[in-house]
């Protein structure tokens, strides 16, 4: 089991995937041409890393823009995650959102809601 | 499918004679993934200094009809990278108190129908609970014809504060050409006027 880490272009966002650190980190934007293929890459990292039997993992999102595919996306990611917290797995996520915008807060918001996972909504000015 | 009609051709010229104001960005023609990425810059480069946050939400409407061209339009070409693209035209521009986006494309006279409801589904919703329709829509299955989340009219109208309209005019026996437009405030005070006036 390897960490990885795909650099960051235009249209998609930088991901550090740490099995020694334990987290997962996302940084940029995300509109690629096919969303779902690109966050396969990292949902199948991320069982992979659970499946060789680590019991935590945090979950660090610095987004500054994505598409609505990739909203889906993100919401699919949730899904994953919640998945794997539970009596013997410690997940937590972080979703940074830069002060005053709405739509990367509301988003956060509404996820924070419909998880049971520890969910922290932090501002950053940019 | 090419649609090279006269009837075309005038689709083209009534939505360049649209007053929206001053040019920040016009293009028209094939909307490959490259195309979405380097207008894309461009566009940053034009407003994130001079709008800070409120440039998300232009560019985010950019983005969202753009590959709506490339994904929807029934006018395609084969693009350099091999795949079939849509072809429309998109122009961001510059008004005293917003930003107006607005997109163009053929689309095929038997998804009218489908399309204006959609639309007028997402027009009919107030514009405080839009947020609350986007996170239902993505929870449910995605739509199986669709190659992105089937929110993006939600998502045009979140950013736009409501302040979005839409267009169908027919330009032969098969093909009707469909703008979007969207108006998003430059500060959010505006939008807000916008909304209780």
């Amino acid at each position: 089991m390897e960490s990885v880490f795909l650099e960051k272009t235009t249209e998609t966002p930088s991901v550090r995937m740490d099995v020694q650190g334990g987290f997962i980190e996302l940084e940029g934007n995300s509109y690629p041409e096919n969303a779902f293929e690109f966050y396969q890459q990292i949902f199948d990292w991320i069982d992979a890393y659970f499946a060789q039997g680590a019991d935590r993992i945090r979950a660090v999102f610095r987004l500054n823009y994505f598409n609505t595919s990739s909203a889906k996306c993100m919401l699919n990611f949730m899904t994953l995650l919640q998945k794997y917290h539970g009596d013997d797995k410690m997940i937590t996520v972080e979703w940074y959102y830069e002060e005053d915008d709405d739509d990367m807060l509301e988003i956060g918001k509404a996820f924070s809601v419909d998880f049971t996972m520890p969910f922290q909504l932090l501002s950053f000015v940019d | 499918m090419m649609v090279q009609e006269k009837a075309q051709d005038n689709s083209y010229k009534r939505f360049l004679a649209m007053d929206v104001g001053i040019t920040i960005v016009t293009y028209e023609g094939i909307c490959s993934h490259e195309v979405v990425v380097q207008l894309g810059q461009e566009l940053e480069h034009l407003l994130a200094a001079s709008t800070g946050v409120r440039f998300k939400k232009v560019f985010g409407v950019f983005i969202e009809l753009i590959q709506n061209i490339k994904n929807y339009s029934a006018e395609t070409v084969l693009a350099q990278n091999g795949t079939e693209c849509g072809v429309g035209i998109i122009r961001v521009s510059e008004e005293s108190l917003c930003y107006t986006v607005t997109a163009g494309n053929c689309i095929r006279k038997d998804d009218v129908e489908r399309i204006e409801a959609k639309c007028a589904a997402v027009k009919h919703i107030p514009t405080a609970e839009l947020r609350s329709y986007f996170n239902d829509r993505i929870r449910l299955k995605q739509e199986s014809t669709s190659k992105g989340a089937g929110v993006g009219f939600l998502d045009i109208a979140i950013k736009a504060g409501g302040n979005w309209e839409y267009e169908f005019h027919p330009v032969n026996d098969d093909f009707t050409f469909f703008t979007i437009t969207a108006y998003i405030a430059k500060a959010k005070i505006v939008e807000e006027d916008a909304k209780n006036s």
